[in-house]
C-alpha cells in the first residue's frame, strides 16, 4: 500500500517483480499498524470480531428472509415526491435536470482544469477493492469458520474476483507509473468515466421487485429497473457531462470568474424557479397579467427608478433618507390602514427594502447598474409573485404538493435560506454596542436554544392559529417552515458571531478612518471577512438541519421519516396488491442510507472547501 | 465613542445628524414595533380565546390526571402536577444515565480515533460518521425496532437467568439498590466525601512544602472508601438523628408561610447584593477600580432585577412558597421515617425477579427486583447515548489534536509510555478545550431526550402531549415546557460558563 | 433641484394611483394576494357548501388505517374512509378526484380541524361520543360499526371465545393517551383483573411490539385488529377475542356544527349510499337504473325529479354521479374492507333489510 523508506532501496534492486514488493510492504505495515506489541494486537483481534459481528449482522438482516425490500423498491416515488402526480412527473426530472446542469457548470468553474493525481486515484480504487474483498469474506460463506452466511457462495467469489482485479489494475498502474510519480488525470476524464460508470450501473442494476403468484404468495425475485427510471438518470448523467464541457469552453473563452458569477445568481433563482414555476406549475391568469398586472409592474419599473435617481444622490443624503423613510412608511401603510394586498403591497415592500440599502451603495458612476439592478429586481420579483399568487395546474390530492425527499431538501435549503439574514441581522445586533438591540438578540438566541426543536414545530402545529387572526389558516408546511427559520436563525446567529468576534478590530477603525459609513463597513468590509471565516460551522449547521427535517414526522408532515413510518405501513392487500404492514425496519434502514449519503456528501465537500479556502491557515 | 467625539467639537449638529440620538430612536422604534408585534400576536391570541375550545389556564395541574402511564415512579399519578412530574422525572433519568454512557463511550471512540492501531482508527471513524450524520429521529425508532429482534420473555430468558435477561419486554439486570438504612449511610457517605476534600488539600500542602509525592488521590479515596466502608456496618448508630429531622419537620409544619416568603425573599436580594459585591471585587485592581463597560453595567442591573423579581415573585406566588415549605417538611419527614433501620446492609445486591400470571404461567413480566429498562427507555436511552457520543468523541479528538505536538514528543523523550503519555500530559491539557464543546452536547442530549414521544417514551413533552390533549390546551402546556427546557439550559449553561471562567483562572 | 423633488412626487403619486386603482378595480385579486393561505373559516352566514363549490375541491382530512384509508405506491388514496370522501366530492362538484386529502392529522387534532374550518369534512374513523357532540361538530349517519376487541396468541392458550379475564395478568401494547388505552383499563376494571400497559406513540408501532412479543396483548378497534391479523406473516397464531366487543365504536363522518346545508349534504351521500345498495343500484347499471327506476324513492335520489337535490343546493343528478364514480356502500365496502378479513354478512355492518343482526339503516329519500 504504502511503500515504506528503509525497504525501497534494497526493492530498486528487484524492479522486475513487483508483487513482491507489496506483499513486504504489506507486510510491514501489518507489523507496523496492528500488531506492534501485544495490546496493540489485542486491539486489533477485538476490533476486528466487533467489525465482523456489526457487518455480519447488518448483511444478515439486508439479505435475510424477514425483510420485504419490496417495501422499499415498490414505494421509491412515495419516498421521492410523495404525491406529486405521475402524469406530470416530468416536472420533477426538468427540476432535477436544471440542478444537474447547475451542478455540472459548478464543477467545471470550481476546478475544472484541475487535474487529479494518478496515484490517489489508484490508492483509492485500490481501497474500493480490499473493501470489496474483505466485505465478500465476512458476509460470505468461510470454509472453516461459518457456512450458513448472509452471502451466497456465487456473490462472494464474484466480489473478491472484482475486488481484486480492481486492487491489481491500479497496482499495475502504480508499477508502470513508477518513473513518472506526477502523472495526472483530468477532471474531465475522471467525470466522464464516473457518468459511464453510473450509467452502466443503473442498467445493470438488479432490485427485489415485490410479486404475488396465484396464491397469494409474496416473493421478491430480482429484476432490473423500470426504464422509466433508467432512462431519465442516464439522461440526467449526459446533461450533467454535456454542461461540464460547456462551461469549460466558456471558461476557456471568458474566464472562471464570469462563469462564477453567474452561476451564483443562477443557484439562487434556480430555488424559486423549481418550486414556485415548475414544481408548482402555477396556472397564469394571461388575461389579467395583459391587463392589469404588466401596468403595475411597468409602474414601480419606472416609479422606482426616478425615486431611486432622487434617493441615491450622494450629494443630498439627507433628502434620500427621508424619501427612503417614506417609502418604508408608505409600504406599513399598505397593510395599515390602506389595506392594499397582493401584488402593489409586495412589490412596495420591495421597493422599500432595495430605497433602504441602495443609497449606502450609490456612488456617481455606479447610477447605470444601480438602476440596471433595479429593473431586474422588480421583474424577477413581481414574476415570482404573479406566479405564486395563482392556482395550480396540477391536480393533486395532498394537502400540499410536495412530499417525500423533495420536500425534505426543499424545506432545509428554503427554511435556511430565510434563517441566513436573519441570521446575520441577530448576529449583528448580538456584537452591537447599542444595548438595546443587543439584549434583544440575546434574548431571542437563549430563548429559542433553551427549548428543543420538537417543542418548536409541537407549537407551530398546534398554536400557530391562535396567534394570527381568525381565519387566516397556513399550510402546514409554511408553518414548519417559519419555525424551522425561527430555530436555525438562532443557531446560525450563534455561529456567525464567532466569525464576527474573529474580525480584528482594526478593520472597522481603518474602515471608519475612511470615512465609510457603520452600513458600508459592516457590510463591506466585515460580513464578508467573518462569514469566510465561518464556512465550517456554517455547513455543520446546514447538515445538522438537514437530519432536524426528520422532526416534522411526529407534527404529521409527510416527509421521508414519515413516509417510511407511517404511510408505508399502512398499504394492505387492496390498495398496492401487497401489504405492507410490518416493515418498519426495512423503511428505516433505506431512509437512514438515503440521509446518511446525503450527510456524508456534505461534510466531505465541506473538508474539502475548507482546505480550498484555506480557513484556518490565515 | 465617535458620536460623543463629535457632540463635543459641534455643539449646533442638527438633532436629524446626531448619531446618538438616530441610534437611540432606531432602538426605541424597535423596541415599538416588537412590543406592537407582541400586542398583536397576543390581541389575536385572546380574541381566539373567546371563541376557542382550549382554555388557558393551570388548572389541571390540581385536577386528577384521569389516565396511567407506562413508565415512571408511579404509574398511577393523581394529579396533573404529578404526572408532569413523571415526566421530568424520566428525562432526567434518561438524560443523565445518556449522559454518563455517552461521556464513557465518547472518550473511548475519540481517543481510538487517533490510535496508532489502523484497525482500531479506522473503526472509530466509521462509527462516529455512520451515528452523526443519521438523524436521531430516524436511529431511535429504528433502535425501537431491533429491540423486538430480541426474543419473547419467557420464566428461563437469558442470557444470564437471575442476573441479566433481555427480552423485546426490556432489559432486566441485576444491581445493588438501596435498602433499609440506605439514608442513614448515606450521611456517611457525604461526611466520607467532605472528609476526603480536606485530606486532599492536606496532602497537596504537604506535597508544596515538601516537594515530595504525597499521593493525594489515593489518599482522598482511602479516607473516603474507609469512611463509607465503616458506614456501611454501623449507620444504625446515626438512627437517633431522627429526633433532629422530627423536630425539623415539625418547625416546617407550623412556619407561617409568610415568614417564609419573607426569608425566601430577603435570600433572594442577598444572593443578588453578595453577586453584585462580589462581581465588583472581581473588577478591582491595584491600580484601582477598572472602568465598568456597559456590559458589566447589564450583569449588575440584571443580577439585581433577578433579585428583585425573585422577591416579588414570591409574595405573588403563594402556592410556590407552600409547596416549598411542604417539600421541606416531607423531606424531614421522610428523613425521619428512614433512620429507624437497625442493622443489616444499607445497600443490597437485588436480581431480577418475573412475575408469571396466566392459568398456564404464559404471562410473564418483569417484577420489581433488579433494574429494569422498559423498550422506550432502551430507544431512547440507545438512540440519545450512541448518538452523543459521536460528537463527543470529535470534541475529544480535537481537544488532543490541540495539544502541541512539541508536549508529546518531549513526554515520549523522556521514557512515559503512551498510556502515561495520555494521562498524565495529553488529556489534562486537551480537558480546556474538551470541555465547553462536551458541555454542548450534554445540554443536546437533554434537549434531545423530547424526541422520545416518537417511541412512546413518557418524558416531560410526551406526558404534556397526553395532558394537552386531555385538558385540550397547548397553550398552558407549552408554557410549561418552556420554562422547564429554559431552566434547565440556562442552569446549564451557566454551570458551563462556571467552569470555563475556573478553568482559565487555574490557566494563570 | 426643485424639478427633481417634483419628480419624485409624482412617482409616489404614481405608485398611490396603481395601487389603489388595482385595490378598486379587482377585489379578488387582493384577497389571492394572501398567497399560500386560505380563507377558512366560513364567513358570517355562508355555509361550507358554498365554499367547497367556490374552490372546485373538498378538503377532507383521513388517518393511515389499513383499510380505511392508505396512500399507494403511486400516491392515490384508497380506503372505506377515503371513498366516503371521493362519494362528497362527486355528488357536491361531480368529481371524485376533486377532493385534497388532510393525512395525518393527529387524533388529539382532529375535532380541532374541523371546528376551526381548516378541512370540510373528517372522515377517519372517529368515534361519536357524547362529550365530541359538544365540541363544536356534528356527526353524518354511521358508516361503520366498530368496537374494541383483544389481541393475543393461539399459544398462550387464547381461543377466540375467551372471556377478558382470560388476560389477567398479562401486558397489553397499545398507543398512549388514546380512548382505546382508556377502554380497555375501564374494562380490565370492570372484569376485576389486573393488566399492565406497555404504551407507544402510535398504533404502528403498538402492533410492532406486540408481534415482537413485547406484550402478550394488543387491543384497538375490531376492524383495525382484523387488518393487522390478515397482514401479519404468520396468521394463524393471533386471535381476536372476546366474542363481542367491549365497547361500542360507532363511526362516523364529521362535519362542522350549525351548517345544516353542508350537514343535510354528507348526511344524504350516506344515506343515497346505503339505499342504494339496498335498491341494488351499482356503479356499473346505475345509467339503467335512473331510466328505470326500481322504487320512486331511488327514482328521485338518481334524478328523476331533482327537486329534492336542488333544493339541498346539490345537481338533480348528484347522487348519480356519485354512485357511479364509488358504488353503493356495499361495493365500498368490498373494495376495501372485506378483502382485509373483515367479512360482512351477518355482522352490525349488515344491511338492516337482510335481517341478519345488520344495522345500516337509512331514512326514505323523499
Amino acid at each position: 500500500m504504502t511503500s515504506l523508506g528503509p525497504t525501497e532501496s534494497v526493492l530498486d534492486a528487484e524492479r522486475e517483480s513487483p508483487p513482491q514488493k507489496v506483499a513486504i510492504g504489506a507486510f510491514d505495515w501489518m507489523r507496523k499498524h496492528l500488531f506492534s506489541s501485544v495490546f496493540n494486537t489485542t486491539l486489533t483481534v477485538i476490533a476486528l470480531l466487533i467489525a465482523v459481528f456489526v457487518t455480519r449482522g447488518i448483511a444478515g438482516f439486508i439479505f435475510g428472509d424477514r425483510p420485504k425490500w419490496g417495501s422499499v423498491t415498490e414505494n421509491m416515488r412515495l419516498y421521492m415526491t410523495f404525491g406529486y402526480p405521475p402524469e406530470q412527473i416530468f416536472r420533477v426530472w426538468l427540476s432535477v435536470g436544471i440542478v444537474f446542469a447547475l451542478f455540472g457548470l459548478t464543477l467545471a468553474a470550481w476546478g475544472g482544469g484541475n487535474r487529479v493525481s494518478a496515484n490517489r486515484l489508484a490508492s483509492s480504487v485500490t481501497k474500493l477493492g480490499g473493501t470489496l474483498v474483505a466485505l465478500a469474506l465476512v458476509t460470505g460463506p468461510f470454509p472453516i469458520l461459518w457456512d450458513d452466511a448472509p452471502l451466497s457462495l456465487r456473490a462472494e467469489i464474484i466480489m473478491v474476483v472484482i475486488g481484486f482485479a480492481l486492487g491489481g489494475l491500479a497496482m499495475f498502474h502504480k508499477a508502470r507509473t513508477e518513473e513518472q510519480p506526477e502523472r495526472t488525470i483530468s477532471r474531465t476524464g475522471i467525470l466522464a468515466g464516473s457518468v459511464v460508470f453510473f450509467i452502466a450501473f443503473i442498467w445493470l442494476l438488479q432490485v427485489p421487485t415485490p410479486m404475488l403468484d396465484a396464491d397469494g404468495v409474496y416473493s421478491e425475485p430480482l429484476a432490473p429497473l423500470a426504464t422509466t427510471t433508467t432512462w431519465p438518470w442516464t439522461l440526467m448523467a449526459v446533461i450533467m457531462m454535456v454542461f461540464f464541457l460547456l462551461g469549460g469552453v466558456f471558461v476557456d473563452r471568458r474566464g472562471e470568474e464570469r462563469l462564477r458569477s453567474v452561476l451564483v445568481a443562477s443557484w439562487l433563482f434556480s430555488y424559486p424557479l423549481i418550486v414556485f414555476v415548475i414544481l408548482r406549475a402555477p396556472d397564469i391568469d394571461w388575461n389579467q397579467f395583459w391587463t392589469r398586472d404588466i401596468w403595475i409592474v411597468l409602474g414601480f419599473v419606472v416609479g422606482g427608478g426616478l425615486l431611486l435617481l432622487l434617493v441615491a444622490d450622494p450629494e443630498r443624503p439627507e433628502r434620500g433618507r427621508i424619501l427612503s423613510l417614506g417609502t418604508v412608511v408608505l409600504a406599513i401603510a399598505m397593510f395599515w390602514p390602506l389595506s392594499i394586498g397582493g401584488l402593489p403591497r409586495n412589490l412596495m415592500i420591495v421597493t422599500a427594502i432595495y430605497m433602504l440599502v441602495a443609497p449606502s451603495f450609490a456612488a456617481k458612476g455606479a447610477m447605470k447598474r444601480t438602476l440596471a439592478n433595479w429593473v431586474a429586481v422588480v421583474l424577477i420579483a413581481s414574476f415570482f409573485m404573479i406566479a405564486m399568487d395563482t392556482e395550480m395546474i396540477l391536480q393533486i390530492s395532498k394537502e400540499s404538493f410536495l412530499g417525500g425527499l423533495a420536500l425534505t431538501i426543499i424545506l432545509a435549503l428554503g427554511a435556511l435560506g430565510l434563517a441566513f439574514p436573519l441570521a446575520i441581522l441577530v448576529a449583528l445586533g448580538r456584537q452591537s454596542r447599542m444595548p438595546i438591540f443587543r439584549q434583544l438578540s440575546i434574548g431571542y438566541v437563549e430563548l429559542i436554544r433553551g427549548v428543543p426543536l420538537i417543542v418548536w414545530l409541537i407549537m407551530a402545529i398546534g398554536l400557530f392559529g391562535f396567534f394570527v387572526p381568525t381565519g387566516v389558516e397556513l399550510d402546514k408546511v409554511i408553518r414548519v417552515l417559519v419555525a424551522f427559520t425561527i430555530f436555525w436563525a438562532a443557531y446560525l446567529a450563534e455561529n456567525i458571531r464567532g466569525g464576527l468576534q474573529a474580525v480584528g478590530k482594526g478593520q472597522t477603525e481603518a474602515a471608519e478612518a475612511l470615512g465609510m459609513t457603520a452600513f458600508q463597513t459592516t457590510t463591506l468590509i466585515v460580513l464578508p471577512q467573518a462569514l469566510r471565516l465561518v464556512i465550517p460551522p456554517i455547513v455543520g449547521q446546514v447538515i445538522t438541519s438537514f437530519k432536524d427535517t426528520s422532526l416534522v414526522a411526529i407534527v404529521g408532515v409527510f416527509e421521508l421519516l414519515n413516509i417510511a413510518i407511517r404511510s408505508i405501513p399502512a398499504q394492505t392487500v387492496p390498495t398496492s396488491n401487497f401489504t405492507f404492514i410490518g416493515t418498519v425496519s426495512e423503511n428505516l434502514l433505506f431512509v437512514a442510507m438515503v440521509y446518511w449519503v446525503f450527510t456524508y456528501t456534505m461534510s466531505r465537500s465541506s473538508l474539502r472547501l475548507e482546505e480550498k479556502l484555506g480557513v484556518g491557515k490565515r | 465613542m465617535t458620536a460623543k467625539t463629535r457632540d463635543a467639537d459641534t455643539t449646533r449638529v442638527p438633532l436629524w445628524r446626531n448619531v446618538t440620538v438616530l441610534k437611540w430612536l432606531a432602538q426605541i422604534a424597535t423596541v415599538a414595533v416588537v412590543v406592537l408585534l407582541f400586542m398583536w400576536l397576543f390581541g389575536n391570541f385572546s380574541a381566539n380565546q373567546e371563541g376557542g375550545t382550549s382554555p388557558f389556564s393551570f388548572r389541571f395541574l390540581n385536577e386528577p390526571a384521569g389516565f396511567q402511564l407506562g413508565e415512571g415512579f408511579t404509574l398511577t399519578p393523581e394529579s396533573g402536577a404529578q404526572a408532569l412530574m413523571v415526566g421530568i422525572v424520566n428525562t432526567f433519568k434518561v438524560a443523565l444515565l445518556g449522559i454518563l454512557m455517552a461521556t464513557l463511550l465518547g472518550v473511548i471512540v475519540g481517543i481510538s480515533r487517533l490510535s496508532s492501531n489502523w484497525l482500531v482508527a479506522k473503526f472509530a471513524t466509521s462509527y462516529v460518521e455512520f451515528l452523526r450524520n443519521i438523524p436521531l429521529l430516524v436511529q431511535m425508532v429504528f433502535w425501537l425496532a431491533l429491540l423486538t429482534l430480541l426474543g419473547k420473555l419467557t420464566a428461563d430468558t437469558g442470557p444470564i437467568p437471575g442476573f441479566l435477561i433481555t427480552s423485546s419486554k426490556g432489559v432486566a439486570f441485576a444491581f445493588v439498590v438501596p435498602a433499609e438504612g440506605f439514608f442513614q449511610w448515606l450521611l456517611f457517605v457525604v461526611a466520607g466525601i467532605v472528609a476526603a476534600r480536606y485530606v486532599k488539600r492536606w496532602r497537596r500542602r504537604l506535597r508544596d512544602e515538601t516537594g515530595n509525592e504525597t499521593h493525594e488521590l489515593s489518599w482522598a479515596l482511602g479516607t473516603f472508601v474507609a469512611i463509607a466502608g465503616v458506614g456501611l456496618a454501623i449507620h444504625p448508630l446515626v438512627g437517633p438523628l431522627r429526633h433532629l429531622w422530627g423536630a425539623l419537620e415539625s418547625f416546617f409544619v407550623g412556619l407561617p408561610v409568610i415568614v417564609f416568603q419573607v426569608v425566601l425573599a430577603v435570600v433572594a436580594l442577598l444572593a443578588a447584593a453578595l453577586w453584585i459585591r462580589r462581581f465588583l471585587a472581581s473588577l478591582r485592581t491595584p491600580a484601582g477600580m477598572a472602568k465598568l463597560t456597559d456590559d458589566d453595567y447589564y450583569r449588575i442591573v440584571f443580577a439585581g432585577a433577578v433579585g428583585v423579581v425573585g422577591a416579588v415573585a414570591v409574595f405573588m406566588l403563594d402556592e410556590v412558597a407552600q409547596t416549598l415549605l411542604n417539600g421541606a417538611a416531607n423531606v424531614f419527614g421522610g428523613l425521619e421515617s428512614a433512620y429507624h433501620a437497625a442493622a443489616g446492609w444499607p445497600i443490597v445486591w437485588s436480581q431480577p425477579v418475573l412475575n408469571i400470571a396466566g392459568d398456564q404461567g404464559q404471562f410473564v413480566t418483569y417484577g420489581d427486583g433488579g433494574v429494569v429498562f422498559t423498550p422506550a427507555f432502551l430507544g431512547v436511552f440507545i438512540g440519545v447515548t450512541l448518538y452523543t457520543s459521536a460528537f463527543i468523541g470529535e470534541a475529544v479528538r480535537a481537544g488532543i489534536l490541540s495539544v502541541p505536538k512539541g508536549q508529546t514528543e518531549a513526554g515520549l523523550a523522556s521514557g512515559l509510555t503512551r498510556t502515561q503519555l495520555l494521562r498524565l500530559v495529553v488529556l489534562p491539557q486537551a480537558f480546556r478545550v474538551i470541555i465547553p464543546p462536551v458541555g454542548n452536547q450534554y445540554l443536546n442530549l437533554a434537549k434531545n431526550t423530547s424526541l422520545g414521544i416518537a417511541v412512546g417514551y413518557l418524558e416531560i413533552v410526551g406526558v404534556g402531549q397526553i395532558l394537552a390533549a386531555k385538558i385540550g390546551s397547548r397553550a398552558s402546556m407549552a408554557v410549561i415546557w418552556m420554562g422547564f427546557y429554559l431552566a434547565m439550559s440556562l442552569t446549564f449553561s451557566a454551570m458551563i460558563n462556571w467552569y470555563n471562567r475556573r478553568s482559565l483562572i487555574v490557566e494563570r | 433641484m426643485r424639478n427633481k423633488y417634483l419628480l419624485a412626487l409624482t412617482a409616489m403619486a404614481l405608485v398611490v394611483a396603481a395601487c389603489t386603482d388595482s385595490n378598486g378595480g379587482d377585489t379578488a385579486t387582493t384577497e389571492a394576494g394572501t398567497t399560500e393561505t386560505t380563507e377558512a373559516a366560513p364567513a358570517a352566514g355562508q355555509s361550507v357548501l358554498d365554499q367547497v363549490l367556490e374552490n372546485g375541491s373538498l378538503s377532507c382530512g383521513v388517518g393511515s388505517v389499513p383499510g380505511f384509508s392508505a396512500v399507494t405506491a403511486d400516491g392515490d388514496d384508497v380506503g372505506f374512509d377515503v371513498d366516503f370522501c371521493r362519494a362528497v366530492a362527486a355528488a357536491v362538484l361531480g368529481d371524485a378526484e376533486a377532493v385534497t386529502f388532510r393525512t395525518g392529522i393527529p387524533g388529539t387534532e382532529r375535532i380541532e380541524v374541523v371546528t376551526s374550518g381548516q378541512i370540510d369534512l373528517l372522515s377517519r374513523t372517529t368515534t361519536q361520543t357524547q362529550s365530541r357532540m359538544d365540541s363544536g361538530v356534528e356527526y353524518a349517519p354511521i358508516v361503520f360499526y366498530d368496537g374494541q376487541k383483544m389481541m393475543g396468541r393461539a399459544s398462550d392458550g387464547i381461543t377466540a371465545d375467551s372471556p377478558l379475564t382470560a388476560m389477567d395478568g398479562g401486558t397489553v401494547c397499545v398507543a398512549t393517551g388514546t380512548t382505546t388505552e382508556l377502554n380497555l383499563l375501564e374494562a380490565a376494571n370492570g372484569a376485576g383483573i389486573s393488566v399492565e400497559t406497555v404504551t407507544t406513540e402510535n398504533r404502528d408501532q403498538a402492533i410492532e411490539q406486540f408481534t415482537a412479543g413485547a406484550c402478550d396483548f394488543f387491543t384497538s378497534d375490531a376492524s383495525a385488529n382484523a387488518s393487522f391479523k390478515a397482514a401479519l406473516d404468520t396468521e394463524d397464531d393471533w386471535v381476536i377475542f372476546p366474542g363481542s366487543a367491549f365497547s361500542k365504536e360507532p363511526l362516523a363522518p364529521v362535519y362542522i356544527a350549525n351548517d345544516r346545508r353542508w350537514g343535510n349534504v354528507i348526511d344524504w351521500v350516506v344515506n343515497a349510499l346505503i339505499i342504494f345498495e339496498e335498491a341494488g343500484v351499482t356503479a356499473a347499471n346505475a345509467d339503467d337504473m335512473a331510466a328505470n327506476p326500481p322504487t320512486p324513492g331511488v327514482g328521485r335520489l338518481l334524478g328523476g325529479e331533482g327537486e329534492i337535490q336542488t333544493a339541498m343546493g346539490l345537481s338533480a343528478d348528484a347522487f348519480l354521479t356519485m354512485v357511479k364514480a364509488t358504488g353503493n356502500y356495499g361495493e365500498i365496502y368490498d373494495r376495501n374492507l372485506t378483502p382485509i378479513g373483515l367479512a360482512r354478512p351477518g355482522t352490525s355492518n349488515d344491511l338492516w333489510l337482510n335481517g341478519a343482526g345488520g344495522l345500516l339503516y337509512a331514512p326514505p329519500a323523499r
